[in-house]
C-alpha cells in the first residue's frame, strides 16, 4: 500500500517560491511522518530538507505542519489516517530556511523577552546560601505546573497562533507559558522582572485566547491557560 | 502591579463594555427583530420609545458601550496588525471617529422624540440606503470569495491553514462579526440621528430595510450580533472558570453556534411575515 506526501518545499536562499511536490511512499507498519520523509530522501530526493534529533517526541527538533496542524513528525503515523494524500508544511510565523527547515530565532528570541530561566537567590558574602525552598509534592500549584513545564519548545504553538502571525510583538504561548511555570516556583526571585513582559505590549493581554496553542501542542501543555492564570493573578 | 500597557488597557475596557453590551445589545435585538420588523421601526415608534426617560438613557448607554467597543476593537486591530505612520494615523482616525459618532448619537438621543409633523429630505434617506445596500454587496461577495476559496481547497485537497483547528474559527467569525456590526453600527448611527430631527426622511430609510435584496443581510447581522455575544461571554466564562473547566473551550463553541442558528429562525419568520 503506498501514500502521496504532498511536501511544501523551497529554498529561499536560490529564490525558489514555495510549491507543493507530491512523492508516492510505500507503506512499512508504523510508519510515522518522519520515516516517510525519510524514505524520500534515501530513494526519490537527496535534496529534501528537514530537522529531526530524537525521533521520540522529546527534543521537538521535528515539528512542521501536518494536514493543516502542527504535530510532530515523529510521532504522526499513518495508520487510521483518513486521507490517501498527506500535506507537509514547514511551521508557520518563522522563516524558512530550506524546505521543511524554518529558523527558530524569532521563537527563542521571544523566549529569551521573559528571562526563561530560574533565577535563585543571590547568596551573600560570608553566609553560605540555605537550603532551597522545598515546594511539596502535595503543593496546589504542583498538578497545574507539572503540566505546564513539559514544554519542549518545538515551536508548534506560536506556528498555529493567529495572534503571533499578525503582531511581531506578541511574546507568544511557549514564551508565556513559560513565565507562568517559574512565577509558580515559589523559590524563583525573578517575578518583577518579568512583569514588564507579561503585561507589557507583547504580553499576556494581547493573546485573543483563540486556544489553538493548546489543541496543538504535542507535549499536551495548555499555553492559553497558563495566559490565562497570569491574566487573573500577576505574580508578586 | 505594573498594568499600564495598551494592550492592557484594551482587553479590560473591551471585556467591561462587552459585558455590558451583551444585556443591552440582546435587549435591543429582541426588540428590533424579533417583536417587530425591522422595517416596521420608524419616526413614530422611535417617538413612542423615547417618550420614556429609560428608554431614551437605554439607547444613549447602548450607543456609547457599542461605538467604544467596536471602535476599541479596530484600534486593536490596528495596533497589532500594523506598524509605523500609517498606524498612528489610522489609530488617530479611529479615536476621531469614535467621538464624531458618539457626538452625533449623543445628540439625536438628546433631541429626543420627533416632532410628529415635521418633514425632512428624503434624498438623506437615499444616500444611507445606498450605503446599506452597499455594505450588503460587500458582504455578499466577501460570502462568496470566502466559499469559493474554502470549496477550491477542498477540491484540491490541500489543507486550509490554521482553519482546520477548531479555535481558529471561534477567533475568526468573532472578528468578522466585530468588523461587520461595526460597519453597520455606523450607517445606523447617522440613520437615528435622523429620527429627531427629520422623521419622514428616517422612515424612508427604515423602509429600505424591507429591500428584499437587503434582507439576507440583516438576517446575517441578528446572527452576527447573535455570535459575537455569545462568544463573548464564552470567553468572559473561560476566563473565569476553574482549570478543569477548560475542557468546554470546543463544546461551548459549538454551544454558541448552535444557538445562533436556533435564534436566526425566528428572526427570519419575523422579516418574512413583517
Amino acid at each position: 500500500m503506498t501514500i502521496t506526501l504532498r511536501v511544501r518545499r523551497s529554498d529561499p536562499a536560490r529564490g525558489e517560491r514555495p510549491a507543493w511536490r507530491s512523492y508516492r511512499v510505500e507503506l512499512r507498519p508504523k510508519m510515522s511522518v518522519l520515516d516517510a520523509l525519510f524514505a524520500i530522501l534515501e530513494e526519490q530526493d537527496a535534496t529534501l530538507a528537514f530537522r529531526y534529533s530524537c525521533r521520540a517526541g522529546m527534543c521537538g527538533s521535528c515539528a512542521m505542519v501536518i494536514d493543516g496542524r502542527e504535530g510532530l513528525a515523529c510521532q504522526a503515523r499513518f495508520e487510521g489516517a483518513r486521507r490517501s494524500v498527506v500535506h507537509v508544511e514547514p511551521l508557520r510565523s518563522l522563516p524558512v530556511l530550506r524546505d521543511l527547515v524554518v529558523d527558530m530565532g524569532p521563537f527563542f528570541a521571544r523566549y529569551r523577552a521573559i528571562d526563561p530561566f530560574f533565577v535563585g537567590e543571590e547568596p551573600s558574602l560570608g553566609q553560605p546560601p540555605g537550603d532551597p525552598a522545598v515546594v511539596d509534592p502535595d503543593a496546589g500549584v504542583r498538578p497545574l505546573v507539572s503540566r505546564q513545564i513539559d514544554c519542549i519548545a518545538c515551536g508548534a504553538c506560536l506556528s498555529a497562533c493567529p495572534t503571533v502571525a499578525m503582531n511581531d510583538a506578541f511574546l507568544g504561548p511557549a514564551a508565556l507559558n513559560r513565565a507562568f511555570a517559574l512565577t509558580n516556583d515559589a523559590r524563583d526571585r525573578a517575578h518583577r522582572l518579568r512583569r514588564e513582559a507579561i503585561y507589557g505590549e507583547g504580553g499576556v493581554h494581547a493573546c485573543h485566547s483563540v486556544g489553538n496553542c493548546a489543541r496543538v501542542c504535542p507535549a499536551g501543555v495548555d499555553p492559553l491557560l497558563s495566559i490565562r492564570m497570569l491574566r487573573a493573578h500577576a505574580p508578586e | 502591579m505594573r498594568r499600564s500597557s495598551l494592550a492592557s488597557w484594551l482587553w479590560y475596557l473591551l471585556r467591561i463594555s462587552g459585558a455590558a453590551l451583551v444585556a443591552l445589545a440582546l435587549v435591543h435585538l429582541a426588540m428590533m427583530h424579533y417583536a417587530h420588523a425591522p422595517s416596521a421601526t420608524g419616526a413614530a415608534f422611535v417617538a413612542a420609545r423615547w417618550a420614556h426617560a429609560f428608554w431614551r438613557w437605554f439607547d444613549w448607554a447602548l450607543l456609547v458601550l457599542a461605538l467604544v467597543h467596536g471602535f476599541g476593537g479596530l484600534y486593536g486591530i490596528v495596533s497589532e496588525s500594523m506598524r509605523g505612520v500609517a498606524a498612528r494615523l489610522l489609530r488617530a482616525l479611529v479615536v476621531a471617529a469614535t467621538a464624531v459618532f458618539v457626538a452625533l448619537g449623543s445628540a439625536a438621543v438628546a433631541a429626543g422624540a420627533p416632532a410628529a409633523h415635521s418633514g425632512g429630505s428624503t434624498s438623506i434617506a437615499g444616500v444611507l440606503a445606498g450605503l446599506l445596500i452597499a455594505l450588503a454587496t460587500l458582504s455578499y461577495l466577501a460570502a462568496a470569495l470566502a466559499i469559493a476559496v474554502l470549496a477550491l481547497r477542498v477540491a484540491r485537497r490541500t489543507p486550509i491553514g490554521r482553519w482546520e483547528i477548531p479555535g481558529q474559527w471561534a477567533w475568526g467569525l468573532h472578528r468578522l462579526s466585530g468588523v461587520a456590526i461595526l460597519a453597520f453600527l455606523a450607517i445606523h448611527v447617522f440613520d437615528v440621528a435622523l429620527a429627531p430631527f427629520a422623521p419622514a426622511a428616517y422612515d424612508a430609510t427604515v423602509a429600505a430595510y424591507g429591500i428584499p435584496y437587503l434582507v439576507p443581510m440583516e438576517l446575517a447581522l441578528v446572527g452576527a450580533v447573535l455570535y459575537h455575544s455569545l462568544n463573548g461571554l464564552r470567553l468572559m466564562l473561560l476566563e473565569a472558570l476553574p482549570q478543569r473547566a477548560q475542557r468546554l473551550e470546543a463544546p461551548l463553541f459549538a454551544l454558541a453556534i448552535a444557538l445562533t442558528l436556533i435564534a436566526l429562525v425566528p428572526a427570519a419568520l419575523v422579516i418574512a411575515l413583517g
